[in-house]
C-alpha cells in the first residue's frame, strides 16, 4: 500500500534528513515510527501525504507516486488519509463541530448525512458536549480528541499521526492511543510516530526505527 | 459553482463576529482613505487658489520712506506686486474682517504696512530677503500655517496606508494557516480559492459601503463647519468611490491570494 523506494531527503542547508529509506507498509498494518528528535520521523510522514518531496527515490501510495501527482490528484489522495499532529492544528476561529466537519466542508460534502456521522463520532469520543465551544477553551487532551475526530470522521484508509501524544499526560496519551488502535482494527493503516517507549512496550505493532535518517 | 458561492455566504453567516470585524477594519481603512484623499483634494484646490493670493505684510520702522521701501521690496526676487496699506486702510480691513466685533482702535493705533504679493515658489526664502532691507521691522507671511497643515495631512496619509498594509499582512497570516490545513484535509485549489474570494468580495463591498456612508456624513459636517472659510468642501468624487470599492475588494482577497502563493512554496 505504501512503498518507500530508496528515499532520501536533503534540506536546503545540506542536512540529510533521510538516507536511502526502503520500506513497505501493508494495508491494515499498525506501524510505529520511532527514533530520537531529529531522526527524520516527521520528514518520513510528510512524504506520505505529499507535504515534502524526496530529494531522491520515490514514495508510492496506493499505486501512485506521490511527488508526481497533480495538485488535484494529490488532494484526492489526501481525502483517503487522516492526519494528526502533536500541536493539534485546529482552527481557533471555528467551533469544535466546525473543526470536526472541516474535511466535509472543504470537500463540499457537508450534508445532513455527514453531519450525523460527525455527531456520532463526537459522541463516541465524548466531545459532543463541547460542540459549540472554541478549541482554546478545551484542555490539551480534549483538543487532541477533536483533531483525531477530524482525522477519523472520513473513515480514512491511512491514518498518519505525528507524535500525537507528545503534549499529553500519560492518561490522555493512553486514551488517544486507544482511538488509533480501534481505527486499525476497523481496517485503517496506522502510521504512528512516537518516541514514547512506554507506549511501544504496551502495544503491538511493527516498529520502523530511524537513526540519523537511516532505518536501524 | 453556485453551490460553492452559497456555501461561502453560509460561511460568512457562520462566522458572524469575524466577518463583522473584517468588514469594520475595511470600513475604517476606507474611511481613513476618504478623509485623507478628500483633505488632499480640497487642499489642492485651495492651494491653487491661494498660491495666486500669497501675500507678505512688511511692517516698517517709524519714519521710514514708504515709497523708497516699496521700490526696494518690488525688486526682491519672488515679489510680484507691492501695495502700501496705510493705517486708515488697515483699520478698515480690520473692521471688515471682524464685523461683529467692536473695533475700538483709532487709525493711528493700527500700524500701516506694505503688502507684497509673492509667488508660491519664493515663499520659503522671501521672509529673510525682505527682513534684510533697511527700515523693515517685521515680516508676516499668510502661508506658514498652510505648510504645517499639509505636513499633517501627509502624515495621516502614511497612517492610513499603514493601516491597509497591516490588514493585508494580518489576513495573510491568518488565512495562510487555515489554507495549509484545508490542503491537508484534501481541499482542491478551487474549493480553497472560491470561498475566500467570494467572502473577500462580500466583505470588501460591505466595508467600502460603510466607509462611503461615514464619509458622506463626515463631509456634510465638515462642509457645514468650514463654510465660512472654504467655498464648498468636496467630500466624495466618483474616482474616490471607484478606487475605494476596488481597493476594499482587493484588501478582502489579497491576503488570501498571498496565502495561496506562500502555501504553494511551502509544499516544495
Amino acid at each position: 500500500m505504501i512503498h518507500f523506494k530508496s528515499v532520501s531527503k536533503i534540506y536546503d542547508n545540506d542536512v540529510f534528513a533521510l538516507k536511502g529509506i526502503e520500506a513497505h507498509i501493508q494495508k491494515g498494518e499498525f506501524i510505529f515510527v520511532t527514533g530520537s528528535s531529529g531522526a527524520g520521523k516527521s520528514t518520513l510522514l510528510k512524504m506520505i501525504y505529499g507535504g515534502l518531496k524526496p530529494s531522491d527515490g520515490s514514495v508510492v501510495v496506493g499505486g501512485s507516486i506521490v511527488d508526481e501527482l497533480s495538485s488535484y490528484r494529490l488532494a484526492m489522495l489526501r481525502r483517503q488519509m487522516g492526519i494528526v499532529f502533536q500541536d493539534f492544528k485546529l482552527l481557533w476561529d471555528r467551533s469544535v463541530v466546525d473543526n470536526v466537519c472541516l474535511p466535509f466542508y472543504v470537500w463540499g460534502k457537508l450534508n445532513s448525512e455527514n453531519k450525523e456521522l460527525s455527531e456520532l463520532m463526537m459522541k463516541k469520543f465524548d466531545i459532543w458536549k463541547y460542540r459549540n465551544e472554541y478549541p482554546h477553551k478545551l484542555s490539551g487532551g480534549e483538543q487532541q480528541k477533536v483533531a483525531i475526530c477530524r482525522a477519523l470522521v472520513t473513515s480514512p484508509w491511512i491514518l498518519i499521526a505525528d507524535e500525537p501524544t507528545g503534549n499529553l499526560d500519560p492518561k490522555s496519551a493512553e486514551e488517544v492511543f486507544k482511538m488509533f488502535y480501534e481505527a486499525a482494527q476497523r481496517g485503517s493503516t496506522v502510521i504512528f510516530a512516537t518516541h514514547n517507549e512506554h507506549l511501544l512496550s504496551l502495544h503491538k505493532g511493527r516498529v520502523l526505527k530511524l537513526d540519523k535518517g537511516r532505518l536501524a | 459553482m453556485i453551490g460553492v458561492v452559497k456555501e461561502s455566504l453560509r460561511d460568512i453567516r457562520r462566522h458572524k463576529r469575524a466577518s463583522v470585524l473584517l468588514a469594520l477594519v475595511i470600513s475604517s481603512a476606507s474611511f481613513l482613505f476618504f478623509v485623507f484623499s478628500s483633505a488632499v483634494y480640497n487642499l489642492g484646490l485651495a492651494e491653487d487658489n491661494w498660491s495666486k493670493q500669497l501675500r507678505a505684510a512688511v511692517f516698517f520702522v517709524e519714519g521710514a520712506d514708504v515709497n523708497q521701501l516699496s521700490e526696494q521690496i518690488s525688486k526682491v526676487k519672488g515679489v510680484l506686486e507691492v501695495k502700501h496699506i496705510s493705517s486708515e486702510l488697515a483699520l478698515e480691513i480690520l473692521k471688515k474682517r471682524f464685523p461683529d466685533e467692536d473695533i475700538v482702535f483709532s487709525a493711528n493705533s493700527v500700524p500701516g504696512f506694505i503688502e507684497a504679493r509673492i509667488s508660491a515658489d519664493a515663499v520659503a526664502n522671501i521672509s529673510l530677503d525682505l527682513q534684510r532691507i533697511e527700515g523693515v521691522e517685521d515680516v508676516s507671511l499668510s502661508s506658514s500655517w498652510f505648510k504645517s497643515l499639509k505636513d499633517l495631512i501627509y502624515f495621516s496619509a502614511l497612517f492610513s496606508i499603514g493601516v491597509m498594509i497591516f490588514v493585508m499582512v494580518l489576513s495573510t497570516i491568518l488565512v495562510f494557516y487555515a489554507v495549509r490545513l484545508m490542503r491537508l484535509c484534501g481541499a482542491t485549489e478551487f474549493r480553497i480559492r472560491v470561498p475566500y474570494v467570494v467572502s473577500g468580495v462580500v466583505m470588501g463591498v460591505f466595508g467600502a459601503s460603510v466607509g462611503v456612508c461615514f464619509q458622506y456624513i463626515f463631509g456634510k459636517a465638515v462642509d457645514k463647519s468650514l463654510s465660512q472659510f472654504i467655498d464648498g468642501w468636496v467630500s466624495l468624487t466618483t474616482m474616490q468611490v471607484v478606487f475605494v470599492y476596488t481597493a476594499s475588494i482587493f484588501i478582502g482577497c489579497f491576503g488570501n491570494l498571498m496565502a495561496f502563493v506562500r502555501s504553494i512554496d511551502d509544499q516544495q
